[in-house]
């Protein structure tokens, strides 16, 4: 079993986001789904740094975002469950 | 046939050519208009004096017809309804909507079939070649700013229907009646004493509606698009000081994209097409009560 520094959060293919930015928001088109979500600064930077860089460690993203590990993980969760993020 | 005017026709030969159906071109799209409805007659002369009619031959985007219903419903309460190819898509209204009934319909003709442009919910003009859309919730003042502006040097593209081509990302113009609603028409009739209005229709789902001839240079230049400069969600409120302020752009994305009429339909372009156009854009909330003051900050915003 992979402990939470080895789970690697990734951006699903199918998701094949379009991301931008204006100030502190962000929208996101998903590919499959066609929805489109209005998120916050810090979700957003998560999404958009999985989808410049691909897949990265919970710590990493802890750190690019500047937030905990803990709440880093409950932000990926919400993303996950839109399908924006996947983990494995 | 030459391309002519519909105002070069007589009352008469405008009532036989459309018992006939006449090829009406807005922007883009070209209607075959069929009508035997004399209210719709007098409503075409009035409005669509400038608007070139040509040759009834080649492809028509949208065949349509208002005309009386059969059976008892042409003597009893009479009543028009809206054929589409020889479809009937709404309910039959009564007679003296017919001229609005074809309105509704040549809007709803655009909005639900031409999905090769981005189509949204919203008012757009131009002066000095920059574009300024105006979506708006129902009666946050659209159609009257709209109308005020068209009649004071602003370029009307559209009253409803803001048309971004998919190709290049420029506003499609279609140059067509502004749709006055209620307290608006007489506000607009004391604003512009030139202001020219169709017949009221009363007791409509809306109620009392009646049309603005759209500018003959507007209609002259409905085949030359226009650049998006600014998108402004204009809000009348009594008494209101006028006042123009930032709007957020994520949030102008997600009104037009929800208020746009096949915004998913288009996918990843409909994404990429909105998105450039809050790029380009400033966007503002504006609040208002006077129409001069609101020109004045409009002129200021494109000068």
């Amino acid at each position: 079993m992979k402990t939470c520094s080895q789970t690697r959060w990734f951006v699903p293919a199918h998701a094949s986001l379009l991301i931008r930015q204006w100030n502190d928001e962000y929208i996101v088109h998903h590919a499959l789904s066609n929805d489109t979500h209005r998120i916050s600064a810090i979700p957003g930077e998560l999404v958009a740094c999985l989808s410049t860089f691909g897949q990265q460690s919970l710590s990493d993203l802890a750190r690019h975002i500047d937030v905990d590990e803990a709440e880093t993980r409950d932000i990926l969760e919400a993303l996950k469950a839109l399908d924006m993020v996947a983990c494995r | 046939m030459p391309v002519a005017k519909l105002g070069l026709l007589s009352l008469d030969d405008l009532a036989r050519r459309l018992a006939h159906g006449l090829t009406l071109t807005t922007g883009p799209f070209r209607f075959r208009v069929h009508s035997r409805q004399m209210s719709v007659v007098r409503g075409l002369a009035t409005l669509y004096g400038e608007f070139p009619i040509d040759d009834d031959t080649g492809f028509r985007d949208f065949h349509v017809r208002v005309d009386p219903v059969a059976g008892p419903r042409q003597w009893i309460r009479p009543q028009v309804n809206f054929w589409l190819d020889g479809h009937t898509p709404f309910k039959p209204l009564p007679l003296n909507h017919a001229f609005a009934l074809l309105e509704w319909g040549m809007n709803w003709c655009i909005a639900g079939h031409s999905h090769h442009y981005l189509l949204l919910h919203a008012a757009v003009l131009e002066r000095q070649g920059r574009c300024v859309i105006l979506p708006g919730d129902p009666g946050a003042g659209k159609s009257t700013l709209t109308a005020a502006l068209a009649l004071n040097g602003w370029r009307l593209l559209s009253d409803e229907l803001t048309i971004v081509d998919r190709d290049d990302g420029l506003i499609v113009p279609l140059a067509r009646p502004v749709s006055l609603k209620n307290q608006s028409i007489d506000i607009i009739r004391t604003f512009h004493t030139g202001a020219v209005m169709g017949e009221l229709a009363h007791d409509t789902h809306k109620g009392t509606v009646a049309h603005l001839r759209p500018p003959p240079d507007s209609v002259s230049r409905m085949q030359d698009k226009g650049r998006a400069a600014h998108i402004v969600f204009p809000r009348w409120k009594a008494g209101a000081t006028t006042r123009l302020s930032p709007h957020s752009k994520a949030d102008a994305f997600m009104h037009a994209a929800n208020h746009a009429f096949n915004y998913s339909m288009l996918g990843r372009l409909g994404f990429e097409l909105n998105a450039s156009l809050i790029d380009t854009c400033g966007c503002w909330d504006f609040e208002y009560s006077e129409l001069r003051e609101a020109l004045k900050i409009f002129n200021e915003l494109v000068s």
